[in-house]
Formats: C-alpha cells, sequence, structure tokens
C-alpha cells in the first residue's frame, strides 16, 4: 500500500491510464502495521459518474486519524469525482507511515 | 438406445455447467462489489471531490449524493467543512433545501449527471474561498 502513498506523478498518470479499459484493476498489498491485516487487495475502477476505490472489507485501522479512511475501511468502497481526489485521498494517507518523507516534485 | 436418453439429462446438465463456466468466469482478480455500493439510476450515493485550492486549509473535504428528481439532477451536500465562523446562511453558502437535505443552488435545472457534478465542483471551490477569505461568490 504504500507505494500508492508514495507513487509519482507518473506512476499515476499510468495508473489512470489504465483504468480507461473499464476493467477493475487490483493489486495484492502489503498493509500498514495499524491495520488489522498485514495483506490484501486494493482495487482501482472507473466507471461513468466516478472513480471507485477498493479494499477487501473487514479491515480496521488503529490509527486513523481520517474519517475518509474510516469509511473507505468500512464499507470496503469509495468513490471519487475526479481521478485528482482518489490520488489525494490515498497520498494524504502518510501518517499510516510515519517515516514517510513526501518525495520533492510530487503534487497532490 | 434407451440407455442414451437415460443419461441424456446428465449430459445437458454437464454441458450447460461446461459453458456457464467457460462464459461466466469470474475474473479472479475482480473483487466482489458490496451491493450498497451500486448506485441506482436516480442517485449516485456519496462521492468525494477534494476542492482545487485548498487556500490554506486542512480540510478541504466534499462530499456528494446527486439525485435525479424529477427529471432533474440535484446535488445534495452530505459533508463539506467547517465554515470556521463564517455565516452559514444558505443564501450566502449557495444551498438550497432543508438542513438535514441541503443541496446546491444553481441558476437553472440540471438535465444531466455531468452537468450536476460540474456545478458541485464549481461551488465547492468558490465555498473553500469563502471559508477561507470571506469573499461571496
Amino acid at each position: 500500500m504504500k507505494e500508492f502513498i508514495t507513487g509519482s506523478d507518473e506512476q499515476y498518470e499510468l495508473l489512470k491510464k489504465s483504468l480507461d479499459d473499464k476493467k477493475c484493476h487490483v493489486y495484492n498489498c502489503t498493509f500498514p502495521t495499524s491495520f488489522s491485516k498485514s495483506t490484501g487487495r486494493i482495487g482501482f475502477e472507473k466507471d461513468k459518474i466516478s472513480y471507485i476505490l477498493y479494499i477487501d472489507k473487514g479491515i480496521t485501522c488503529t490509527a486513523s486519524k481520517s474519517s475518509l479512511l474510516k469509511d473507505w475501511l468500512e464499507a470496503g468502497t469509495l468513490r471519487f469525482l475526479d481521478f485528482s481526489d482518489l490520488k489525494a485521498f490515498l497520498k494524504g494517507l502518510t501518517f499510516l507511515y510515519p517515516a514517510t518523507r513526501r518525495r520533492k516534485g510530487s503534487s497532490t | 438406445m434407451d440407455w442414451f436418453f437415460d443419461i441424456l439429462p446428465f449430459l445437458c446438465t454437464g454441458l450447460v455447467l461446461c459453458l456457464f463456466g467457460r462464459f461466466c468466469r469470474r475474473n479472479s482478480a475482480a473483487p466482489a462489489r458490496p451491493s450498497a455500493a451500486q448506485p441506482s439510476s436516480n442517485s449516485t450515493g456519496p462521492i468525494v471531490y477534494f476542492a482545487t485550492n485548498d487556500f490554506g486549509l486542512s480540510d478541504r473535504e466534499y462530499r456528494f449524493d446527486y439525485r435525479k428528481e424529477q427529471g432533474f439532477w440535484k446535488a445534495y451536500i452530505l459533508k463539506m467543512p467547517s465554515l470556521r465562523g463564517r455565516s452559514g446562511s444558505f443564501h450566502v453558502t449557495h444551498r438550497l433545501g432543508t438542513a438535514d437535505a441541503p443541496f446546491v443552488c444553481w441558476d437553472q435545472p440540471l438535465r444531466t449527471l455531468e452537468d450536476a457534478q460540474n456545478v458541485s465542483r464549481v461551488w465547492a471551490d468558490h465555498l473553500q474561498e469563502y471559508i477561507a477569505t470571506g469573499k461571496r461568490f
């Protein structure tokens, strides 16, 4: 999961383009230690009205400072109006990796 | 030849199952989608938007539920940042509806979902600036 939090603008552009195939793209991830599960799946999909972010259900987080993160974990799904919103959400989860430093030049 | 007719139902069942497995094979990479997350034709459910410019504020998160009512779309506001002491009157903040179910005010009916989504972006971006600077819109 850390790769999505620290991902570069170029990597996110590639992810965004990949979603044009209208398929759900699923990634097996290692979760931060504050999650109740160590590994699981995160999925990305674009539909007609939004960009969708999926995560395996049944996961909780002890370090949640974000109500949006909590809602995402509870529902297993979060919809974003634009891809930039999805990106901003994921890149805003740096608190899950306290030692993570934002790279220079990357933006949200 | 009677034996053939005896086993025919089993052969047909097996054929159907084979075809079903071939054309309806679940993509193992596709996670099951929560049924509660599927939007209806008249309501999208919660959709998150972050105002383009935070104007220095830590919270720029908005959530909308776009609903089609009597042929036109409305952007119901599920969540918006704190107004931080600014006037929250519906007139000043360009909202309609009730305190429990406010929606974005616009000067004409919104005929498409895309229009409603565009309006909600514009509204959120202007409200963010209003919260930060007090600038009316």
